[in-house]
């Protein structure tokens, strides 16, 4: 079973506000594979700085509209 | 298991794994998330399990560890070696056929995911010279050393390959 990332993000929703953009697409706008992006989506890896940055820019949107941090419970 | 029931077994196992490599998965479904590299890995991976587990079996069910000279198993390792070469490359023409074009693809998660399976290797490696520093130290015979180094080598493989796996399915 995947462990979650404590970054949860909106990629799949904000792919589909952005002209249905399909993964190889927005893979090929920011530089990563396609099957990083389904990671990301998943929440199976927490891109890097730079990287989610280039996904925002991506869907024309902030960064906090993509991505979410949920702070862990104590 | 009986030798020529575990060769049969491997061979069935590396037929099927090479053809589930190359034509049953669905590279385009949009929940598919096996990478080129994954791919590569898989199929290493099952190679190096089923040439070295062979070897291993084979070898440590016949021989007499008191008397085994190195002289005698140097023509079957280097055979070994050879299947295996061969087998990787049969692996990778397969795996590039399969994905064509995707073999340049590696970004950060391949370096992340590399970096974490390097790191657990090397303390493996480290602990695997320590162990053959004390054999030599004692003048263990030549084919225990060798076996050794071999075994060290073969699960320092198995463990970078699984770990690699491992990261790519339950992520980083």
């Amino acid at each position: 079973m995947a462990k979650p990332t404590a970054i949860t993000n909106n990629i799949r929703t904000l792919r589909f506000m952005a002209g249905e953009m399909t993964q190889a697409e927005l893979a090929e706008q920011v530089g990563l594979t396609r099957q990083t992006i389904i990671a990301i989506e998943q929440s199976r890896y927490s891109p890097s700085l730079e990287a989610a940055f280039k996904i925002a820019i991506a869907l024309n949107v902030g960064l906090e509209e993509v991505f979410q941090y949920q702070v862990p419970a104590k | 298991m009986s030798k020529n029931t575990y060769i049969r077994s491997c061979k069935i196992f590396l037929t099927y794994g090479l053809i589930y490599l190359t034509f049953c998965i669905d590279k385009d479904s949009e929940e598919k998330s096996m990478t080129y590299l994954e791919r590569t890995y898989a199929g290493v991976l099952a190679i190096t399990i089923a040439c070295f587990g062979w070897y291993f079996i084979d070898t440590l069910t016949s021989v007499d560890f008191a008397s085994a000279q190195m002289t005698e198993f140097t023509g079957r390792i280097w055979t070994m070696f050879g299947i295996y070469i061969v087998l990787v490359i049969i692996t990778a023409i397969a795996t590039h056929f399969a994905d064509a074009g995707a073999e340049d693809e590696f970004d950060e998660r391949d370096n992340t995911i590399d970096m974490i399976s390097e790191r657990l290797c090397s303390y493996f490696q480290a602990a695997a010279l320590f162990g053959v520093l004390i054999l030599t130290m004692y003048e263990f015979s030549a084919f225990l050393i060798v076996h050794v180094v071999l075994a060290a080598i073969v699960l320092t493989t198995i463990l970078g390959l699984g770990t690699r796996l491992y990261l790519y399915r339950r992520g980083v």
